[in-house]
């Protein structure tokens, strides 16, 4: 394995790692950490033995370590925008980490990609939830546009993912 | 070119849709912002995507290079669209590139481009180490989207093959081969005929050339005498490389050496303008007939360079060696005399009034030391065999010499010339 793709595979693991532990354990959110523990144990796994969907995994687990602590009533920690910033560091220094086992990566590009990601994404987060605060949303009409959206959001995702699907066009190496 | 989806993609989608999920089971919007703000960022990674063309063509590439020298290869690279950051693994084995022009070395053999503006042309030059045959590529060219969701592929069908050859060396001393044939060269034959080097006189025939009568020995011996010259002849040059090898000794070394021997030797009597054939003895058993020219000493070398050390079918071998070994050539076998076939071998063209002459590499520098009484004892028996098998050459007038690890390629030279020559004074 590549110096690069074992560095990036040693900063996600430590950042799923402290993650995990910065979430409280009180009140029965200890549930969260759990699964979040085991978010972080399938990352490493998957990034020792070379498994890239355990980078899904892990994404995964750490949404719903979220949603179950957000669920309890106990204060949030690390705040929602670290959680988020956290989860998309995770995943693009995983991902990273995944992409030098296959081909040099340049280590400044993968360092300034997954900070510049976690920024945005971390501030879309913070600035969301700055919009939305004190909003009640309850009700049958909230489940039923949530509902709405996830179902498009996820149809749209698989339509476009099936036009990606892989594809092989160019010219062969030929002796000039 | 190929398109796939990172695990980045896979990991933002199914984790924003399971958060959008998960806030709607728990009546929270702490886990829908997070996981709308992943899918927003699948979202803008997927829009726009396009598949881009590529084509990679090898623009130079060396038919041959040798082992140590500077080499250039340069490719050129086209796209539909602008790419960027572009990594290039070239696919070179044994060779160091030393400088690159047009991209960055970041790996062993893969350069990044920070960007391709539809076209990029890139030179690389290297520097093979050892020698052999090489392939150059496949190339594969890494990119992928803006925001990283997708990876693009593309993989060259193709790759070129290299013969690198050894490091140029000219050996100072080479074998006179007895007999010549009958193309002008630089070896003074004995025969008589038209040249340069004076051999005899003889009374005028009729039909004699006028321009070869000796005036002042004609005058003096009132009757008109010529000069008979020693004509300018080539040679036939037959080497004849044993790549046979045994378990436990060091093979790259033994053979190396033999090729390298081999290599010098071709290139030296090539100048001197003989014919050269040869013939390596390996698990294939390929032979070349003695020829001239550029094409010839391509060929053989490129034959050279396939050298691969393995088990011998001797009767190929025999028979090979026999088809290509004809008077008058010379043959100097490279041989470790690891199995006597060759010995036996050489001993054939002996009896067929072939001039032969063997270089033996020494192998024995290269064995591990004996670590007990019984490997001693063994070690000792087999040098005794081997003394028995040199002797017996020696016995029929087949120079034989042991080229050691820390001596020169002129050192064996030197040392069957002078026996060659101190044979033909014993013969008369």
């Amino acid at each position: 394995m590549a110096a690069t793709a074992r560095l990036s595979a040693g900063v996600a693991a430590l950042l799923a790692v402290a993650l995990v532990l910065s979430v409280p354990t009180a009140q029965g959110s200890g549930i969260g950490a759990l699964v979040g523990g085991v978010g972080a144990l399938i990352l490493v796994v998957g990034l020792l033995s070379g498994h890239a969907a355990s980078v899904t995994a892990a994404a995964v687990a750490f949404v719903l370590q979220l949603a179950i602590i957000s669920a309890l009533p106990v204060e949030l920690s690390p705040p929602l925008w670290a959680h988020a910033l956290l989860i998309v560091l995770i995943v693009e220094f995983a991902t990273a980490s995944f992409a030098a086992r296959s081909h040099p990566v340049d280590p400044l590009r993968v360092v300034v990609r997954a900070v510049g990601t976690a920024i945005v994404v971390g501030g879309m987060v913070q600035v969301m939830s700055l919009l939305l605060e004190g909003v009640v949303a309850s009700g049958v009409l909230v489940r039923a546009i949530g509902l709405t959206s996830l179902i498009v959001a996820g149809g749209w995702v698989a339509l476009t993912w099936r036009r990606s699907s892989p594809s092989d066009v160019g010219d062969p190496v030929s002796r000039g | 070119m190929t398109v796939s989806p990172t695990p980045r993609l896979r990991a933002y989608v199914t984790a924003g849709l399971v958060g959008l999920g998960a806030a709607l089971a728990v009546g929270d919007p702490g886990p829908a912002l997070i996981g709308g703000a992943l899918l927003a960022l699948a979202m803008a990674g997927m829009i726009g995507r396009a598949t881009p063309t590529m084509s990679v063509r090898l623009d130079e590439v060396p038919l041959s290079m040798v082992e140590g020298a500077e080499h250039r290869i340069s490719m050129h690279l086209a796209t539909n669209e602008k790419l960027g950051p572009v990594y290039i693994g070239i696919g070179l084995r044994d060779m160091d590139i030393t400088s690159t022009e047009g991209g960055r070395l970041v790996e062993d053999s893969t350069l990044s481009i920070d960007r391709i503006e539809r076209v990029a042309r890139v030179v690389v030059n290297v520097s093979p180490r050892g020698w052999g045959r090489r392939e150059l590529g496949p190339v594969t060219v890494y990119a992928d989207s803006l925001l990283g969701m997708f990876d693009f592929l593309h993989t060259s069908p193709d790759s070129e093959q290299i013969v690198v050859l050894p490091e140029e060396s000219i050996l100072k001393r080479l074998l006179r081969p007895m007999e010549t044939n009958l193309h002008i060269g630089e070896l003074v034959s004995t025969r008589r005929g038209s040249g340069s080097e004076f051999a005899d006189l003889r009374v005028y025939h009729p039909g004699d050339d006028p321009r070869s009568i000796n005036w002042r020995v004609s005058s003096r011996a009132r009757s008109l005498w010529v000069n008979e010259r020693h004509p300018e002849r080539n040679g036939d040059i037959v080497l004849l490389v044993d790549a046979q090898v045994e378990s436990g000794t060091d093979t790259e070394f033994v053979v190396d050496r033999s090729v390298r021997m081999a290599a010098a030797l071709l290139r030296s009597h090539a100048r001197r303008q003989h014919r050269l054939g040869l013939v390596t003895i390996d698990g294939l058993c390929r032979w070349i007939y003695p020829g001239m020219g550029e094409s010839q000493r391509r060929r053989t070398m490129e034959q050279l360079m396939s050298v691969t050390p393995g088990r011998v079918l001797w009767e190929t071998a025999e028979r090979a060696v026999m088809r290509v070994a004809r008077r008058p050539a010379m043959v100097i076998a490279l041989t470790s005399l690891l199995d006597p076939h060759l010995a036996g071998l050489v001993h054939s063209l002996r009896r067929s009034g072939i001039d032969v002459s063997v270089i033996e590499v020494d192998v024995e520098t290269v064995l591990s030391p004996p670590s007990d009484e019984a490997r001693s004892l063994g070690r000792r028996i087999w040098s005794l065999e081997r003394d028995r098998l040199r002797d017996r050459l020696a016995a029929e007038g087949i120079p034989i010499t042991v080229w050691h690890s820390d001596e020169s390629a002129d050192v064996p030279m030197a040392r069957l010339e002078q026996w060659r020559t101190s044979w033909r004074r014993r013969l008369g």
